[in-house]
């Protein structure tokens, strides 16, 4: 139905298609996508029903101002001219109020008692001619009033609606001070009077509270579309030739020639880098954090172009491949797993889209995802991504190799793809992944060196440079880097009790959005 | 697919089909399987897909959430077997159809509805709405905050003004 946002979301995926990773992470975010939906949601709402709400408010604050004018004007001036100063008084003093929200509650309660009894009371009053003392009685409790806002020392931290406070102390006032002009018999103020003119001031409660809302609702609207223009404006970093070619019986072959890369501007990352990976065989990379395994993981998936050397797949260069065979060929299980939003099962079949739900099924099991899945109350189509279910670290990551295998890529990259995955799950999953392993170029960086013993060469990687390349055997024989930090693992494993994993906590936390 | 044979049971899907799965009602009103020649005495059914195809895909599992197979189409079975099956979803998945929607009121990112379930009235709150309102086909279904569901079975059918009311919140 509505249009709008759809051309709006259109144009901004279109956007998004031209733009590069780097765009994506120096916008600080892997979850844009989700963003920007709800940036478009937000703008269209806005305008459906933000712009005729705040026209009715007004006309509604209009309306019973005028009629609170006609009933009591001296009244009236005075919340005209109190309404600012207690709408500036709260806004500063938000955080005191929201912990005062509570008790200035009770004392209301209390002070309109004592108020309405007095307007009830009224003939008693006057008739035994108590007017002062009931005048103390009643500054004694606003008194109380005063100090329960100032005290601080409550905390019950409710949510704090601004207007409604604003209006009650209004209220508060207005009968206060409405209730002594009765009392002294002022011309044109009754009991009745009184009561209705209070009836009016809460009628302002509700447009205020959305006049509130509302203006903190544009706020987040002007952001959103500064943020889609950002996006619908932003020039391709990372582009498709227009002669770009085919992979035509792609066999997988990797060649990194001379490669330096940096993220910013005079700090490279990755310095004069050469690597040759076969097809079908797999290449285990190691280093410490922040070597740069998943700067090279992410250049072959050309999520960033190099600054100079290249990167060929069967002999053609990356730049010149084009897009969707890229997207087919390259299959990514990184460190962040980005969700999109949208179901569990749009997520896995999403680098195949008409991929059946035997197929769904049958790469979520084999992927150990399917259980958990299955025990969410709306299972495979429980909406993840932003807003909608949090699922921990693990759980996205055996998402996203569902995905991987759906894809069916003749290069996959696995990077530290079952880091947030308990020991046991991961286990479990081993047997998928050197399943999904063969006849592919594979890629796997990993955490525990263990893992990449069936690796058919090791590369490691010292800042952003390669220092090591051999086979497992060669590697420990030759006793040098990897060796070293074969050795300080083997240590740290040992000390602490055979073989535990510091990542066996990490699942079951749900990662915040 | 990549599903070599390396991959354990465990990780692999087992459809059943009529010739090797049995339903039937265990004594104390229990839905009971035998599958493969196994005897369940209680299962628990539950819908791969509940919103696009509740008659699809219909995982069977113990009490112990252990998976004892798929039913792919519910179709498949005699009619004495599917009402069972049925029977048991229907339990499961309970859901009130509403016949006519009465208003709906926005606040605060809040849905108030008011509607009407055959002659009684309800009335519920519903957020974030891209996410809680779907449509599949003709059927539309909402959850409201505290997990409920309710479902419009034919979006044509209700009313006109009803449908109208709901109209702007479906995508
Ligand atoms: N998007 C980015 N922008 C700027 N610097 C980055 C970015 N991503 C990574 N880096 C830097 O690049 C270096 C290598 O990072 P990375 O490739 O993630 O290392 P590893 O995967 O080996 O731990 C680090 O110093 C890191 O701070
Ligand atoms: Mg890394």
């Amino acid at each position: 139905m509505p249009s709008v946002i759809y051309d709006i979301k259109v144009k901004i995926f279109k956007a998004m298609q031209r733009l590069s990773v780097g765009f994506y992470s120096s916008k600080q975010t892997g979850s844009l996508m989700d963003r920007v939906m709800r940036d478009a949601n937000n703008i269209y709402w806005f305008f459906v029903d933000g712009i005729p709400g705040i026209i009715t408010e007004m006309t509604t604050v209009i309306g019973v101002l005028i009629m609170m004018f006609l009933m009591n004007a001296k009244l009236s001036l005075l919340v005209l001219f109190l309404a600012p100063v207690v709408f500036v008084l709260l806004f500063f003093g938000e955080k005191l109020f929201r912990n005062m929200h509570h008790k200035t509650w009770v004392y209301h309660a209390k002070v309109s008692s004592m108020v309405s009894d007095n307007i009830a009371g009224q003939r008693e009053i006057k008739a035994f001619a108590k007017e002062d003392e009931e005048y103390d009685r009643f500054s004694k409790v606003s008194g109380d009033y005063k100090d329960a806002e100032l005290k601080l020392a409550l905390t019950e931290a409710t949510v704090f609606p601004l207007a409604e406070v604003a209006i009650l102390l209004l209220t508060v006032i207005v009968l206060g001070i409405g209730s002594m002009m009765v009392a002294k018999g002022e011309s044109g103020m009754s009991t009745g009077t009184l009561l209705s003119y209070i009836v009016y001031l809460q009628m302002l409660t509700e447009p205020f509270d959305f006049l509130a809302w509302v203006s903190n609702w544009w706020s987040r609207c002007a952001d959103s579309a500064q943020r889609v223009f950002e996006i619908v404006d932003a020039p391709a970093e990372i582009t498709e030739k227009e002669d770009a070619v085919e992979l035509r019986d792609f066999q997988g072959n990797i060649e990194i020639t001379d490669l330096d890369f940096e993220y910013e501007p005079a700090r490279p990352i990755i310095k004069a880098f050469n690597l040759k990976i076969r097809a079908g065989e797999m290449l285990g990379i190691v280093g410490k954090t922040g070597a740069g395994k998943s700067t090279i993981a992410n250049l072959i998936a050309r999520l960033y172009d190099p600054k100079k050397g290249s990167i060929r797949l069967d002999g053609i260069d990356l730049r010149d491949i084009r897009f969707d065979a890229l997207r087919r060929n390259i299959g990514l299980v990184s460190q962040d797993i980005y969700l999109f939003m949208g179901s569990i099962a749009d997520n896995i079949r999403y680098a195949k889209p008409d991929a059946t739900m035997d197929e769904v099924i049958a790469a979520a099991k084999a992927a150990s995802a399917h259980d958990f899945i299955m025990k969410l109350p709306d299972a495979y189509e429980t909406y993840v991504g932003s807003g909608g279910q949090k699922l921990s670290g693990g759980e996205k990551q055996r998402i996203s190799i569902a995905r991987t295998i759906i894809q069916d890529p003749k290069i996959l990259i696995l990077d530290e793809a079952t880091a947030a995955m308990d020991t046991e799950t991961e286990r479990n999953i081993q047997n998928s992944l050197s399943a999904l392993k063969t006849g592919r170029t594979t890629l796997a960086i990993a955490h525990r060196l263990s893992t990449l013993r069936d690796a058919d060469q090791l590369a490691v990687i010292e800042e952003g440079t390669l220092i090591e390349y051999g086979t497992f055997a060669e590697l420990i024989e030759k006793k040098g880097a990897f060796y070293k930090l074969y050795e300080i693992q083997n240590e740290a494993l040992k000390a602490a009790g055979i073989l535990t994993d510091a990542a066996s906590a990490a699942d079951e936390d749900p990662e915040e959005e | 697919m990549n599903t070599n044979d390396i991959t354990p049971n465990s990780l692999k899907t087992q459809y059943v089909t009529p010739s090797d799965c049995h339903f039937y009602q265990e004594k104390a009103g229990f839905l009971g399987a035998e599958i493969r020649g196994e005897r369940h005495d209680r299962v628990i059914l539950k819908r791969a897909l509940p919103f696009q195809s509740p008659e699809r895909y219909i995982c069977i599992t113990d009490v112990e959430k252990n998976e004892l197979g798929i039913i792919e189409d519910v179709a498949a079975f005699s009619e004495e077997q599917q009402a069972l099956i049925r029977g048991e979803l229907s339990l499961r998945y309970f859901c009130p159809v509403i016949t006519d929607i009465l208003s709906i009121k926005e606040k605060m990112g809040h849905f108030y509805f008011d509607v009407k379930v055959g002659e009684s009235k309800k009335s519920f709150t519903v957020k974030d709405i891209s996410k809680n309102i779907r449509s599949h086909g003709k059927n539309v279904d909402i959850t409201d905050i505290d997990g409920n569901r309710f479902r419009i079975t034919d979006f044509d059918a209700i009313g006109a003004k009803s449908r109208r009311k709901l109209e702007p919140y479906i995508y």
